[in-house]
């Protein structure tokens, strides 16, 4: 198969056919590993997708009826547009944060910048789980600490997780907690790799620290941009590790995610399994639209910058 | 550089001292306990194959005992040879995993021709778990289901029944609501453990006294009012489920106060009448007059919040004793448990459905007998101390499904515990969980939080969960569809 | 250095605002510490105390010496799978970024495109075929059940791509004049000037495999080789939760991470010198 043969293997010198042989030797282990542990898997969960499948008994195929179901469900349509609203608010807020303090850690001495940023890296590494049992405290009506300070101060409780805007804040909160000190080292040290020297050759043309932010750092800064655009995206859509433990996707399912809904539909005995792996598909599918746009936006934007 | 040497090293300095003040400061036997521990893990799971029989009567708690730490008290006692037959169980905390770990010893040990293992599952991964048996044919040949299952289970092909496999005086002893609940077209598909109401009413007897009240509520209006009246700046009036919890824990003020469910009998038309309507107006009333916080305090199944004194009154299953015993002995001394009161206050009728845990036999099992034989083992009307002490460990909070063991353990509970006699009434009215579908529960539990919250009103509101459930029933299927029936 | 007045106090507020943040990120965790100090009914106690009226170790030894959840154990075997993952996943991602990024090979953009597809497969959407999958291959309730299926990823491999491409392509060239192979090349010139990414993504890896919840509750029933989360969760059951176990046991399964992290934060900042990328 890397051999080209006849006409075509002429086209490739010799180094090139090396570099073939080499290529798909070192692309063979990722290949071979997402092959098994996620193409297939996916092959099977879409071909199970068009069956009424409840393990036991017999299935039966019933065509495209699942994603119709799924489609017209009331609370599936609300969970696809809560997290259209979570991306519209995660992203570009995590994103300017993130970025707004890996540059002032520049500005910064290194050990200080340093001890910063292994402080506020430590929540990343909390599991999502555990983040929203944290919360769900800090959240409390009655014994949690906002609303102790609230109180103190002589003001009225909120309750955070009965209230739409309120629900959606508590979930947003220990998002950005989680996601926040990744971010800012990933920015970090994009920032750091940007060339000193482009810096001095514009301080020399007078430009100040907003035009130096403007035309060098953001632009040099795409890369990470994309990179954390992606995969904020890509991660909102399929956030619910923090709803389920903070809110379940109330109130009035102002908070329901996709994902939350099909977990929730997952863990249900007798509910078609075949109609839930529609619904995982179609997110799948959606995200994947999603972030296709995504690459588009930024890419057509490069190319005006040349 | 310096600066950041300093403070990783001070920061693994704090975590090391953190974990030998650990290992020093939990006394003699607990730095024992964690040296041992570190043993075992150079020799990974070796430490199961080498543990010695040691026979300590299985009546010890295995935190008391000074030997090096396993997985299970009793692993590696020397059983008399036996067919292995595995089940599953979700871990539903320290009393539930040391009473059957002991049953299963216990039983093993008799070497009635099979040996029991069972596999205690962290009931946060349960579903998904017995979901990936079941797709792969891997299930154990009996597990821990809740009585809601049992329909849906059964429609499936999930279960298999007992009925070839045990004496049929197990199913004999079994009390009349229990019978129905296991049974489907006279056969019975699940060995049940335990019966607890889905919802008691505790209140605190001190407030209640200082207050002026003598007798708890009866009414939903004496309910709000007393709420109203007795809670202050620091105690909320009453607790009550989560809109998201409503769904299951109001089954039984649906059935008692509508007399039927959101959909009639044959499930093909929706029945969002008057008796929902009342219940709503009561959620209304109780956010609207502030008789209860804005938002629970506490998931339905936790008690904490009557516990910790922030609450005159809570409503919550009869699980909750065990938690209010041994967690918060200084309320329970002042707790009253009554039945939830009913909008005429007439409490001899439904207000709880019947929750609780049973053994299911999977329908692909190839040893059902070995299963059958342990569960008949352990319900035996001749031994009711074996599954009678379970209800001992909890405090009486749940009553036994057997009534034979049900005796046995009235016994052992004597007198002076009006808790008792309080869910026993509750249980003698109690009605088996629906067996409709989730997301039918789940639109009524909406409905409330709409009237409740002020969303919208209560007749467009009752409207539009009508004709939502009408959906629900035409999208699945519902029509004649009542494995019950 | 000389610095201007309003200089050295912009500096100044720098710092404190950086001082404010990292505490704000840390204190749920304070408070998390000193949770797992408290009995039960003091955790949520009102009014509001920071530390505990009693400091009592009780939950340590719980989640420590308790039979049922050998959670030393379960850290150790946590902690092997993890860093096992962490070399398996860095190795064979960075390999097919560097294909990606540095040959040209035939069916180059299918093969691209088949590895950035299944970054958007969620795990959720073949939870339960994957389990038929690993079922099929026998690996139920063995360590590669746990190690194996995390290693290749397409984020890793879009990831490292990125970071290959931004790699001058003179300091291959000057390889290349020498003489040396791709793998060479690869392990040689590619794999020290990737330390930074390499710690970042590797430690990306680490939790990963550290945090799963789902994958090793349902196909791991062996408490020889059980996970440390699924542990801490089985403190929280239908019948109410054990907040100050949970939280002494996540006290306690947050040390390997953030020691991890205290060490390989120098090696972010040595890669940065090495690499030369300053």
């Amino acid at each position: 198969m890397n051999r080209p043969t006849g006409a075509r293997a002429r086209r490739y010198t010799k180094m090139q056919k090396r570099d073939m042989r080499t290529a798909y030797l070192m692309l063979l282990p990722a290949v071979a590993l997402l092959t098994v542990f996620v193409v297939a898997p996916l092959v099977m969960a879409i071909s199970k997708s068009f069956y009424d499948w409840n393990f036991y008994g017999n299935s039966t195929f019933v065509g495209l009826e699942n994603f119709r179901v799924i489609v017209v469900n009331k609370s599936f349509r609300r969970a696809v547009l809560n997290a259209l609203k979570f991306v519209a608010v995660l992203v570009p807020l995590q994103i300017v944060l993130q970025f707004a303090f890996a540059h002032l850690l520049k500005s910064l001495s290194v050990r200080f910048s340093n001890a910063i940023k292994t402080a506020v890296y430590i929540p990343g590494i909390i599991a999502g789980i555990v983040a929203g049992i944290i919360f769900m405290f800090i959240f409390e009506y009655k014994g949690g600490l906002i609303n102790q300070m609230l109180t103190s101060m002589g003001l009225s409780r909120i309750a955070f997780l009965n209230n739409g805007f309120w629900a959606m804040f508590s979930i947003v909160v220990p998002t950005i907690w989680l996601g926040f000190g990744g971010g800012t080292i990933l920015n970090y040290a994009g920032l750091i790799s940007v060339p000193a020297e482009y810096y001095e050759a514009a301080s020399i043309d007078g430009a100040g620290a907003f035009r130096k932010l403007i035309s060098i750092t953001l632009p040099q800064m795409k890369n990470i941009f994309v990179l954390q655009c992606i995969s904020m995206v890509t991660g909102t859509l399929q956030m619910f590790e923090v709803p389920m433990m903070m809110t379940n996707g109330g109130p009035r399912e102002s908070t329901l995610t996709p994902m939350l809904y099909i977990y929730n539909n997952f863990k249900s005995t007798g509910v078609n399994m075949g109609r839930t792996i529609a619904g995982a598909l179609l997110i799948m599918i959606f995200i994947a639209i999603l972030n296709s746009f995504v690459f588009t936006v930024i890419r057509s934007e490069r190319s005006i910058d040349g | 550089m310096k600066n950041t040497k300093r403070i990783s090293a001070l920061l693994l300095a704090l975590l090391l001292m953190l974990t030998m003040a650990l290992a020093g400061c939990s006394g003699d036997g607990g730095s024992k306990e964690s040296s041992a521990a570190g043993t075992s893990e150079e020799s990974g799971s070796s430490a199961e194959e080498s543990e010695p029989a040691e026979d300590n009567g299985g009546d010890e708690s295995s935190e008391e005992e000074d030997e090096p730490v396993h997985v299970n008290p009793y692993e590696g006692t020397e059983y008399p040879e036996g067919e292995e037959i595995v089940l599953w169980s979700q871990s539903m905390g320290d009393i539930w995993v040391d009473f059957f770990e002991k049953s299963v010893h216990e039983y093993n040990l008799e070497g009635r021709g099979y040996t029991i293992r069972e596999e205690f599952i962290a009931g946060s991964a349960w579903d998904e778990r017995i979901a990936a048996a079941r797709a792969s044919d891997t299930c154990p040949t009996a597990y821990i289901q809740s009585y809601n299952h049992i329909p849906t289970g059964v429609k499936e092909g999930y279960y298999d029944a007992f009925d070839d496999y045990m004496d049929s005086a197990v199913f004999e002893d079994m009390l009349p609501i229990v019978k129905e609940m296991v049974s489907i077209g006279g056969k019975t598909y699940a060995i049940p453990l335990l019966c607890e109401p889905s919802m008691v009413l505790y209140y605190r007897k001190d407030l209640l006294e200082a207050g002026g009240y003598k007798e708890p509520p009866k009414t939903w209006q004496e309910l709000t009012d007393m709420a109203n009246a007795l809670k202050t700046d620091d105690v909320f009036g009453l607790e009550i489920p989560g809109f998201g919890e409503m769904g299951w824990s109001t089954w039984g003020m649906q059935l008692g106060n509508a007399g039927h469910g959101p959909i009639n009998d044959n499930w093909d038309a929706p029945m969002i009448d008057e008796g929902y309507r009342d219940i709503a107006l009561f959620f209304k009333e109780l956010y609207d007059t502030g008789a209860v916080p804005e938002q629970p305090l506490s998931g339905y199944t936790d008690i904490k919040p009557f516990g910790q004194g922030d609450v005159v009154f809570q409503i919550c299953g009869s699980w909750a004793v065990t938690d209010l015993i041994d967690t918060y002995p200084e309320i329970w001394e002042n707790t009253g448990v009554a039945v939830v009161p009913t909008k005429d206050g007439n409490l001899d009728k439904t207000t709880a459905t019947i929750g609780g845990w049973v053994y299911v036999l999977d329908s692909k099992a190839e040893k059902p007998e070995g299963a059958a034989d342990y569960l008949s083992w352990l319900v035996s009307k001749e031994n009711p101390e074996r599954l009678g002490q379970y209800y001992v460990d909890v405090k009486f909070a749940k009553a036994s499904p057997f009534a034979s063991i049900a005796d046995w353990a009235a016994e052992q509970a004597g007198d002076g515990a009006e808790y008792v006699d309080v869910i026993n009434r509750i249980s003698s009215f109690g009605q088996p969980e629906a067996a409709y579908p989730w997301d039918i529960s789940a639109r009524v539990a909406s409905l409330f939080e709409d009237v409740a919250m002020g969303y919208d009103d209560i007749d467009s509101a009752m409207q539009a969960c009508a004709e939502d459930i009408q959906q629900l029933i035409d999208d699945n299927n519902l029509p004649g569809t009542d494995p019950r029936k | 250095m000389k610095t201007k007045p309003l200089a050295k106090l912009r500096y100044c507020i720098g710092c404190l605002v950086a001082l404010a943040v990292a505490a704000v990120s840390l204190f749920p965790l304070l408070w998390m510490f000193l949770a797992s100090f408290k009995n039960k009914q003091e955790v949520l106690a009102t009014p509001l105390r920071m530390l505990p009226k009693q400091w009592i170790s009780t939950n340590y030894e719980a989640v420590l010496v308790s039979t049922k959840n050998p959670l030393f154990h379960a850290m150790l075997m946590t902690f092997i799978v993890a860093v096992l993952g962490v070399i398996f996943s860095l190795l064979v991602n960075m390999m097919a970024a560097y294909a990606f990024a540095r040959l040209d090979f035939f069916g180059k953009r299918l093969l691209w495109v088949y590895c950035l597809i299944t970054m958007y497969v969620p795990g959720l959407t073949i939870l339960i075929t994957s389990y038929l999958v690993v079922h099929s291959l026998n690996m139920i309730n063995t360590v590669w059940v746990l190690l194996v299926p995390g290693i290749a990823g397409g984020y890793n491999i879009f990831f490292f791509r990125q970071f290959f491409l931004n790699i001058p392509s003179s300091l291959e060239d000057a390889a290349r004049i020498d003489g040396c192979g791709r793998f060479r090349i690869f392990w040689t010139v590619f794999l020290p000037l990737s330390v930074t990414p390499m710690v970042v993504q590797g430690a990306g890896i680490f939790i990963g495999y550290w945090n799963s919840f789902m994958w090793p509750s349902i196909t791991v029933t062996d408490k020889s080789i059980q996970q440390v989360m699924p542990i801490i969760r089985s403190f929280q059951t239908d019948y109410g939760t054990e907040y100050g176990r949970i939280m002494a046991a996540t006290c306690l399964a947050v040390i390997p991470p953030i020691a991890l992290f205290a060490v390989f934060q120098k090696h972010i900042v040595k890669g940065f010198v090495l690499s030369g990328l300053k």
